[in-house]
């Protein structure tokens, strides 16, 4: 089990680091947390990210904030939010006062481009990761096939398609062990 | 005052938003834009973009909304209010969740929304890859970082510096 130094270090090079938002630190947690470090498996950072879709506020911060409480309590919830938080709250300060003189620069237009397609890059190989763990068997694959294409093609809310899929994983399988 | 209202928009928008910094945008623009004419529309899109391009979330915009309009104390009271809901409601809902998760009910309901998560970030992926993989160069940047994340044990931080390398020589 990590140290509260440890999970404050790893969450704190995350905020650091994860340039391109939400998509990114995913993959960053998952490299991080789960591969390398292995304090939590692919399923329960799954149920994590699930967690932090749900719940009012930035999702990336509550499955921070999951992840925190289920390693070390109410302290590591704490802890992963300021983690998260703090490097990027120093670098917006910084850059408030550099902002005007960037923002035209093509140099800059184009670092933020390249960044831009690697969160896809990033982004797919948290699904591959994922999937390849978590998807068994005909019934999960056409949970996921149902999520993508309501997501994808109907616009689906995606707080009322997770409910909707919780209460189908209900049906078949909540009342049978 | 100002700080306290500051502090009591970001909390009350953060904790009655799921879904994160995209929607709450609108909800920001009304209160810091139209009701209280703290920030100019112009102000409202620079923060939005300095959300964007630091690392972390995007609702760290919110720290920037709060340096525009009261300075560095404000800057500070905007970033702990727009965190402090999502601190006590996840603790509470975790707690609940680790306790009642071996739950047939529990178990059930989250292996089916397991999967439908896993498909789901798939179609943001598709949907992301529409506007940021538009030529031979970009997608090779995209492939090359998926490449790197799922096959090999390369550091994301030197992946990502190395997308902003290649946009800069490349793009």
């Amino acid at each position: 089990m990590p140290t509260l130094k440890n999970i404050v270090l790893v969450v704190l090079k995350i905020g650091a680091f994860a340039f391109g938002g939400v998509y990114s630190m995913l993959s960053f947690f998952q490299r991080e947390i789960v591969n390398r470090r292995k304090w939590l498996g692919q399923e329960e950072f799954t149920e994590g990210v699930a967690i932090g879709q749900m719940t009012p506020g930035p999702p990336i911060i509550n499955t921070g904030i999951f992840i925190g409480y289920r390693l070390k309590g109410p302290r590591g919830a704490l802890a992963a939010t300021a983690g998260q938080v703090l490097p990027g709250f120093i670098i917006v300060i910084a850059l408030a006062y550099v902002y005007a003189s960037l923002k035209g620069q093509p140099l800059f237009t184009s670092v933020l481009k390249g960044i831009g397609a690697a969160v896809v890059g990033l982004l797919l190989s948290v699904v591959f990761k994922m999937g390849k763990q978590l998807i068994h068997g005909r019934s999960a694959a056409m949970f996921a096939v149902a999520g993508f294409c309501l997501l994808h093609f109907l616009r689906v809310n995606p707080i009322l398609l997770i409910g909707l899929s919780g209460l189908a994983g209900y049906a078949l399988y909540g009342r049978r062990v | 005052m100002m700080l306290l209202q500051l502090f009591g928009v970001m909390f009350l928008v953060n904790m009655f938003t799921i879904g994160g910094g995209y929607v709450m945008l609108p909800l920001l623009h009304d209160f810091f834009v139209t009701q209280f004419g703290w920030l100019t529309d112009q102000e409202f899109l620079d923060a939005v973009a300095m959300g964007q391009i630091t690392p972390g979330p995007l609702t760290i915009m919110n720290a920037f909304i709060g340096f525009k309009v009261l300075g560095l104390p404000g800057a500070v009271v905007a970033t702990i209010g727009s965190y402090l809901p999502s601190l006590f409601i996840v603790t509470y809902v975790t707690k609940y969740y680790l306790k009642f998760r071996d739950s047939r009910v529990v178990a059930g309901v989250f292996r089916g929304i397991k999967p439908a998560v896993v498909g789901m970030l798939g179609a943001v992926a598709v949907t992301l890859g529409d506007k940021s993989l538009v030529d031979p160069a970009t997608m090779g940047i995209g492939a090359g970082c998926f490449a790197l994340m799922s096959f090999t044990r390369v550091d994301p931080t030197l992946v990502i510096i190395g997308a902003g390398v290649a946009g800069a020589v490349f793009l």
